[in-house]
Parts: C-alpha cells; structure tokens; sequence
C-alpha cells in the first residue's frame, strides 16, 4: 500500500511533466490517482483479509492500537 | 468494531466536503488527495492487531484516540454546518440537528449495525447523486476532466449564480482580477479595493448602496465583507479560480521538495489517523473484507467525481463560501426544478447519513479500547449510563470545536496527526510487539507532547508560513513522528542493555 501511495507522489515530480502527459485526455497522474491506484489498493486489501476472514474467531483478543 | 462499519469512522462528511474542495482547487495535489484518502483507511485494514499490551499503555491510547475521536466528529459536525449554512439554515439550528441525530442514532446499543446500514445509505446515495450530475453533464467524468483541463479560462457563464442575483459571500473574501470588471453591490456595504496599478499600493474604501458599481482593473483586490451580495459580469472570468485549465489540471503549487514533503505530511498524517480509527482489532468477516474497502473507494471515487463536475459547471462556488458550497450549490448550477431540489435533497441525504455512520463507528472505537483498557469485554455494556456520560462529553467537545474552528479539514488533520504523531512512530520502532510496552510509551508520549507543542507554535504563526515552513505548520506528524520514533527505538534500545547487563 506504501508503495501505491508513492507511486503518485513519483508521478507529482517526475522531471518535464511526465505526470501531466494525457493518455486518453485525462493525465497520466489522474489516472493513477483516480483509477490504477485505487484498483491496485482495494484489490491487495481484498486479497490480505480474505484469508484472514476465515481464521475468523468471535471472541479473538483484541488490543490498543499501540 | 471489525466489520464494514469500521471504516464509516473514516468516510464522514469531513472527508467527502475536502475531497471535492480539493479536487476543485486542483493542481497535483488534488490527485495525491483522493489517493491518501483512498489508500489510508486501507493501510488500516491491513495492519494487524497487535499483542494486548497493559492497562497503562492501552489508558494513554484511549486518551488519544478521544480527542481523535472528537476532532474527526468535530469535522464532521463542521461540514454539515456549512453545508446548512450555504443552504441559508441559522448555523446553530443545523449544529443542534446534526448533534440530536448523532446521540439518538449512537446513544443505544446495535451500533454496529447503525453504522454499517448508514455508511452503505450514505455511500449509495452519494453514487446516485454522482450518476445524476454525469448525466446533467452528459459526460462520464473522465470526459468532464479533459474538458475541464482545456479550458482556456474558467468564465461567468450566463446562468451562474454570481451574474443573476448575485455572490452571497460567507466568508472574508479578497478577490484578484486579471482583466477589467464591473462589479454591482446588491446589498450595501463597505468594500474596499487595493489598487496595485501603482506604488505605493493605494487602499481605497467605498460605502457602495444597493446598486451601485465598481470599476475595477487588472490587479486590483477587492475585499467583500461576510454577508454581503455582489454580482459580477457575464463573460468575465472568475477571479480567484485559476487562470485555465491546463493550470487547473497540472499547476505543480510548490518547488519539488515542497511538492513532496506536502505529499509526505498528509500520508503520514493520514495514516496514523487510519491508525487509530480503521485499524481492525478483530478478524473481519468474509463479507467485510470484501465490502469495506469497496465502500472507501466508492465515496472518495464519487467525492473526486463531483469536484470535477463542479469545477465545469460552477467554478466560482468554491470562492468566497466554505467547501461545502461546492456540494449544496452545484444542484442549482446544473439542473432545473423538480431535479435540483431532489439531487439536494440526496445530498443532504448522503452527508446526514455519513456523518452518523461516522459518529456510530467512532463510539463503537471507544467503547472497544475501553473494554480492552477494563480487561473485561462487555463491560461498558453493564455499565451503561458512564458510557453514556463519556460519549456525551466527546460529542460536546466535538460540537464546541465545530463552532470556534472555522474549517472543518483542519480539524480533522489535527485529530488525525496527534494519532499520527504517537501511534506511527512507536509502532515502527516496536512492531507493535507487546514486549517492549515501556519504550512505546515512552515514544507515544513524547509524540504526543511534541505534536501538542508545535500545534499551539503553529497556531501563533498565522498566516501560515510559505514552503517548508507551511507545510510543517500544516502537517506537524511529519516531523513528530520520526521524533517519537527516536524516542521508543532509543528507550528499546536502553532497555535492552539494562536487561543484558542485568542477566
């Protein structure tokens, strides 16, 4: 997830506008940001708790969020 | 609280009134926005819950996490307030309101299903009101988004608010123009106007009644009182808005540290706020995994969607009025009776329940903390009236920072650094290990008295300083965090030594 969210700050300064190139109309940045990233991100949080949800246990220990 | 509801913490109004201001005011850092307020909520998710620590640490953590807790609420509360406010509600009749609703949706118990029901109301609704603008405009958004970003100007159009009856200005409001302008008062007052043609600047006060007019040229600032009505010229360009589209859609803001450590901040800041709100402290359920993170990506995505429909239909809402104007004017902008009062209707709708998925999560976090602080699960539910009591004094403390803390975001940046500033740091320097307990805490209070330190610093420097400067006035976790991390990787560091030479 860190490395989605810096993705998009490598495309806000990444020499001569590489960011604001338009694929399509829409910067490449706006894509990223808007599109790609997000997608990439719900679809890793899916992947990581899914097998998580099956250890599921009602009564698990929970703890501060230190 | 595990399931979806977990992360109707994050998803209030707050978040949803910033995002669409951002994306409004563009540059590149209205994408980096939507991706931090997208992808923050969902680190949360993934980290795990660590080992239960002792009671002493989980007191400290409790502690920080109600005054998150109440900055957030506070945002939110903030949020609904403007949005009442542009609507033309008394501000303290819409605070009372939102307040009301807030205690009787979250006073009783089942707030796990209150907050998951609203959160998914809240998020659909804002969809559909999306969908409606897309299809006002005639364009998906990403169209709308190249339109905008070749724009040569953004100008008054013929049916803008600002030309017909005129601006209402909500807040002090300095306005640049870059071209000539007539401007007509319709209500009287005192407006006054540099005039920056010469040197020295020539300030000029003029007592305008109802209909009366002022000339203005390029680079003259005109200073509108709160409260007053001006109306402006068609055709002219909106001052204020950026100069075009290209402007609009890559203006970089800032040289590229300044870029970047802005980027920095806000993650940071961001995520210690996911931290504290969104981190699960349970397995979520099959379901959950699947429906919370498509929920986050539903209301950003449809918050990001509207800023872009707005900044094409009505540039000038986000000028002179909170950020909520850009969500309550936009109905008015782009369709005509019976739609806009229903697409308003949803609005008001979708923010409402936003909120109070919002405030039924964030009382859901407390009440768990402090099971997990008592030791004992359920125990809050036996002793219900101090719970009640407790909840009651957060939500007054979030109602009354509402009131004197004008902007909402900045609320919420504060509630979510002070997390991020004590939680980030140490977690790092333990991983989360319930074995170095002492040099946690040791991290987590210094963060905490650091961020408090340099937020009330901060405060004395109004207004806020440029560059490097500005962004740590805005952002101070991004310093704080690593500070504290020092702190709990050094007394980790002590306590290991102490131990060895002791064994």
């Amino acid at each position: 997830m860190l490395v989605v969210l810096a993705g998009g700050a490598v495309l806000a300064v990444l020499p001569s506008g590489v960011g604001a190139v338009r694929v399509a109309g829409v910067s490449i940045l706006w894509w990223y940001a808007a599109v790609v990233g997000p997608a990439v991100a719900v679809l890793v949080t899916v992947v990581v708790l899914l097998p998580l949800a099956s250890l599921r246990d009602p009564v698990a220990s929970v703890a501060p969020p230190v | 609280m595990t399931g979806i509801g977990a992360v109707a913490a994050w998803t209030g109004p707050a978040l949803v009134v910033a995002v669409v201001g951002g994306v409004m005011a563009g540059g590149v850092e209205a994408p980096l926005l939507v991706l931090a307020a997208l992808a923050a909520p969902l680190l949360g998710l993934l980290l795990a819950a660590p080992e239960a620590g002792d009671a002493a640490r989980g007191r400290v953590a409790l502690a920080i996490v109600v005054v998150t807790a109440a900055c957030v609420l506070g945002a939110g509360f903030r949020a609904i307030t403007d949005l009442g406010r542009v609507l033309g509600v008394e501000s303290r009749a819409t605070l009372g309101a939102a307040a009301a609703l807030v205690l009787l949706a979250t006073v009783w118990p089942g707030r796990h299903r209150v907050a998951a029901s609203a959160l998914g109301l809240g998020a659909a609704v804002l969809l559909v009101a999306t969908v409606i603008l897309g299809v006002s405009a005639g364009a998906p958004p990403w169209t709308v988004w190249s339109r905008v970003a070749s724009r040569g100007a953004f100008e008054l159009g013929s049916h803008s608010p600002w030309v017909q009856e005129g601006a209402l200005v909500l807040e002090p409001t300095t306005l640049t123009f870059t071209e000539p302008h007539r401007v007509t008062a319709v209500t009287a007052g005192v407006y006054r106007v540099a005039e920056r043609d010469r040197s020295p600047i020539t300030l000029r006060e003029w007592r305008l009644s109802a209909g009366d007019s002022l000339a203005l040229r390029p680079g003259d600032q005109l200073s509108i009182p709160v409260g007053a009505r001006v109306r402006f010229e068609t055709g002219k360009r909106v001052p204020g808005a950026p100069v075009s589209g290209v402007a609009w859609a890559d203006r970089p803001g800032a040289p590229t540290a300044g870029r970047l450590a802005g980027w920095l901040g806000l993650t940071v800041t961001l995520t210690g706020g996911a931290l504290a709100l969104v981190r699960p402290i349970a397995p979520p359920s099959r379901a959950s995994a699947l429906l919370a993170p498509v929920t986050v990506l539903t209301v950003v995505l449809a918050a990001a969607f509207w800023g872009v429909y707005a900044v094409d239909a009505a540039p000038e809402l986000s000028i002179g009025a909170p950020p909520a104007a850009s969500l309550a004017g936009l109905p008015a902008a782009v369709a005509g009776n019976p739609w806009r009062a229903r697409l308003l209707g949803t609005t008001v709708v979708a923010l409402g329940s936003l909120l109070v998925a919002s405030a039924a999560a964030l009382r859901q976090r407390l009440v768990d903390l402090a099971e997990i602080v008592a030791g004992r699960p359920e125990s809050w539910a036996r002793r219900p009236v101090i719970g009640i009591v407790a909840w009651l004094i957060v939500v007054g403390a979030a109602t009354a920072g509402s009131t004197w803390i004008a902007d909402g975001w900045w609320l919420f940046l504060q509630g979510t650094g002070l997390a991020a500033a004590s939680f980030v740091g140490p977690l790092v320097a333990t991983r989360g290990g319930a074995g170095a307990w002492r040099s946690g805490m040791a991290g987590v209070l210094a963060g905490a008295g650091l961020f408090v330190t340099l937020a009330v610093v901060a405060s004395w420097l109004a207004p806020p300083a440029a560059g490097l400067a500005g962004v740590l006035t805005q952002y101070p976790a991004l310093v704080v965090a690593p500070a504290s991390w020092l702190v709990a990787a050094l007394a980790r560091a002590v306590g290991r030594r102490r131990a060895g030479g002791s064994g």
